[in-house]
């Protein structure tokens, strides 16, 4: 065999080992990310899955309990809601409606169990209290 | 003439400028008029200090507090203080805008007025190409992302600074992110220019080299500091979460890494030309991918998508742009890229370094797969899936460990062709150093394959690298220079671009050691205390004292006070959690005890409101520091680097080119003269 042609050979051959673990590393670690809406209307497939649930946290339904430091919220989208319960640090009083993603699965009582929560930063910070709004 | 129409009148000015630096400069080059190549020239260093002037402006204007203007009002209040207001610049998409042009024009300026008499043949059309991007820049800040709009009504304060921004380090990590990832720019449009006006590769490659090291050192070093930011700042106990935007940085780290030794393969060999060539050029084309996503928003799984001002698509449009001019020079200057010799043997130097090329290519395709993997899966399926974390370390790790064992072997694998059987007994104390850390690693609870492996391959590179040091400055002491550490001392600063090299690699291979460590055996605990009582993790021994509401200027802290007992040392603790007025969750004020061998990690989670029960989450994480030492190091290693060729001798191209290779050029006439006929 040529030089040349065992160069290639060995190329396509990482190359193809790469690509299959790729893909193979792709379908063992995915994870859905859908929204409030989306889970809701095919709940059915996504049942029993760890995935990424993206809403708008309501500041009016969250709800801290401190012994157990557990947060509840409701998470809406496109008029459909999810209850989560997130183990986690207390949000601040001043609260405001934020765009946020959990990730967790529902437990037996149809709330959804987040393991992780991520509030997004927005674009510009903008404070409650705010007078001069421009 | 209010602050901020003076500001404007800079941006435009600096827009003219970019147009007259770009076509012009076109225009001069094809004409071959010197006297308007010269203008060009000064044209450049004017949009430098148009720039300049727009940004001394807009810093006037926030550190005065200027709420009238936009960028102010948006990322700034009374409450903020001086240092952090400065940091503001670019805190916003506009802001942002102005400081990555305003570096380019200094790069630019600098090409133009330095660069041109040295390396004369390439300064021309680089200039004009740099240019283009100024224009970009410039057309962006004027049209698009206007810093110094002004808010309508009269706004007493402004919004504040986001929270999470204000924290030391981040006022240092854009600023460092920004120079490397412009700084790419210049060696990838060197690069073009060679290519296209036929330069011979022995005089572009050492500009080319100064510019991609001095850029990825600051890529380097900007990468940790964000690791360090999110390690301080977000409060879930580690450095690194493959997120969109980390990704985003780290892509073209990885393509400017192989880039660095692509160029060794090219000014020693002339060979992977090819490889040389796209490397270079996709470093810079990277950096606008990364730039486009963490200015659009594409990707929302990302915590930090900072949208708005809707400047993420034209980033994509000039990476098109770039893409297409790169892709057409290189074809037409095809003829060019030919290697100047034959792969020898499947095993030699030469194909290590090829084999660091794939690794690197492949890790920059995983990461960049993986982080479009959310858009490629909603285009292809409908159905928008997420790669986690996972994913992302198996996938890379093995990669990297692939790489540093290449690191390690490369300084015993000759030229051409190379006896596996020899390069093992050369190293033969490297390996069994190696080996036997991987069994103190073993005895001390690693137990997965990847951290025991990585354990043994990495202490093996390291003491690959102590031993070229050793070889050094034995080499030294044989002629005559006593003691050792005066040997070592002559051999490391004769040859400051080679040990400088080796000690970029030892700082390298500290960070992955400290990687390692810090995935293997640390300890969560979470729990929730009442005063006086106690919290036992690993060594430590941790007393819940009360809690403290501390006010700052704008915001209010809540605290933990904690007493924190390991044998003998007592130190004093206080975790808190900061509330800015309107954000969702508050900021953590993490308490780190830091060490060599370990860090202690304190969050606050949760507490009482009325009573005095905190929840705390402790952290052991083992080894996190040897990551930030790591960066410290390879910062000092790659200026001592750059230091090589210093002084008078350096001042012009012919005489700056290192003696070194000239040396070995003529011991090589064969391949030589054929390469210069």
């Amino acid at each position: 065999m040529s030089k040349k042609l065992r160069l290639q050979v060995g190329a396509a051959v990482i190359v193809g080992a790469l690509a299959f673990i790729v893909l193979h590393g792709a379908n063992r670690f995915t994870q859905y990310f859908v929204s409030v809406q989306q889970y809701r209307t095919h709940y059915a497939q996504y049942r029993g899955q760890v995935l990424r649930v993206e809403g708008t946290m309501l500041a009016s339904s969250v709800h801290y309990n401190s012994a157990t430091s557990t947060l509840r919220f409701t998470l809406m989208g496109d008029g459909q809601s999810l209850p989560v319960e997130y183990q986690g640090p207390m949000p601040s009083e001043q609260f405001q409606n934020a765009d946020a993603i959990v990730e967790g699965q529902m437990n037996a009582q149809g709330v959804f169990v987040a393991q992780k929560l991520m509030v997004k930063c927005p674009d510009h910070y903008t404070p409650a209290t705010s007078a001069a709004a421009g | 003439m209010t602050m901020p129409l003076l500001g404007r009148y800079a941006l435009v000015l600096a827009g003219l400028g970019a147009l007259y630096v770009t076509g012009f400069g076109w225009w001069a080059n094809r004409r071959r008029d010197l006297r308007a190549q010269e203008s060009v020239r000064g044209a450049a260093v004017a949009v430098a200090v148009s720039l300049t002037t727009a940004v001394l402006v807009l810093e006037y204007l926030l550190v005065t507090g200027d709420f009238a203007v936009q960028a102010v009002f948006n990322h700034t209040n009374r409450a903020l203080p001086i240092g952090y207001r400065m940091a503001a610049l670019w805190g916003g998409d506009s802001g942002s805008v102005l400081f990555w042009g305003w570096i380019l024009s200094l790069y630019t300026a600098w090409v133009a007025w330095r660069g041109w008499p040295r390396e004369g043949q390439m300064t021309p059309m680089v200039v004009p190409l740099l240019g283009g991007l100024l224009l970009f820049f410039t057309g962006l800040s004027n049209f698009v992302a206007n810093p110094f709009r002004l808010v309508p009504g009269h706004p007493t304060d402004g919004s504040g600074l986001d929270p999470l921004l204000q924290n030391v380090v981040m006022s240092i990590h854009p600023p460092a992110m920004y120079t490397g990832l412009i700084g790419l720019a210049v060696p990838a449009a060197y690069l073009l220019a060679a290519l296209w006006v036929r330069v011979p590769s022995r005089e572009w490659t050492a500009v080319v080299r100064r510019w991609t090291l001095w850029a990825w050192m600051f890529c380097s070093a900007a990468l940790v500091l964000g690791g360090m930011w999110a390690y301080m700042e977000l409060g879930w106990g580690g450095y690194w979460e493959w997120d969109p935007v980390e990704n985003a940085a780290l892509l073209p780290w990885l393509t400017a890494t192989a880039f660095l030794h692509a160029l060794q393969m090219e000014e020693r060999r002339g060979m992977f030309r090819w490889w040389t060539a796209i490397l270079g050029v996709s470093s810079f084309l990277l950096t606008l991918v990364g730039t486009y996503i963490t200015r659009s928003g594409v990707l929302k799984n990302s915590v930090h998508a900072f949208t708005g001002t809707g400047v993420g698509p034209y980033f994509l449009i000039l990476m098109g742009a770039g893409f297409a001019y790169a892709v057409g020079v290189l074809w037409l200057r095809r003829d060019l890229l030919r290697d100047r010799i034959e792969l020898g043997d499947t095993f030699s130097k030469e194909s290590l370094y090829l084999l660091l090329n794939v690794f690197f290519t492949a890790i920059a395709a995983v990461v960049l797969v993986g982080t479009f993997y959310p858009v490629l899966s909603q285009a292809l399926w409908g159905q928008t899936v997420v790669l986690s974390v996972h994913f992302f370390n198996r996938m890379t790790a093995p990669m990297f460990l692939a790489l540093v064992l290449l690191l390690g072997l490369a300084p015993a694998v000759p030229w051409y062709n190379a006896r596996l059987r020899e390069a093992v007994r050369r190293q033969r104390w490297p390996w069994a150093a190696g080996l036997a850390a991987g069994a103190l690693a073993w005895a001390d609870g690693f137990r997965t394959g990847l951290a025991v492996g990585g354990v043994v391959v990495t202490v093996f590179a390291l003491g690959s690298m102590v031993q070229e040091y050793a070889r050094a400055a034995q080499a030294r002491i044989r002629a005559g220079t006593r003691p050792w550490p005066r040997a070592l001392w002559a051999a490391a600063t004769q040859n400051r671009r080679r040990y400088g090299g080796y000690l970029a690699h030892i700082a390298f291979l500290i960070i992955v050691l400290g990687v390692i460590g810090s995935h293997t055996n640390n300890v969560t605990v979470t729990q929730t205390v009442q005063p006086g009582s106690w919290v036992s993790v690993a060594d430590y021994r941790i007393r819940f004292n009360g809690l403290d509401v501390v006010t700052h200027p704008g915001y209010q802290t809540t605290e933990a006070n904690l007493t924190v007992i390991q044998g003998s040392r007592q130190w004093t603790l206080a975790p808190g959690a900061s509330f800015f007025p309107g954000t969702a969750q508050p900021v953590a004020d993490v308490a780190i005890l830091g060490g060599l061998n370990q860090d202690l990690y304190v969050v606050l989670e949760g507490w009482d409101p009325g009573g005095q029960i905190a929840t705390l989450e402790v952290f052991v994480n083992p080894m996190v520091s040897w990551i930030w030492i790591g960066m410290y190091v390879l910062v000092a290693a790659s200026l001592w680097a750059m230091s090589h060729r210093t002084g008078p001798a350096a001042e012009v191209v012919t005489a700056a080119e290192p003696r070194a290779p000239l040396a070995w050029r003529r011991a090589q006439p064969l391949l030589e003269r054929g390469d210069q006929a």
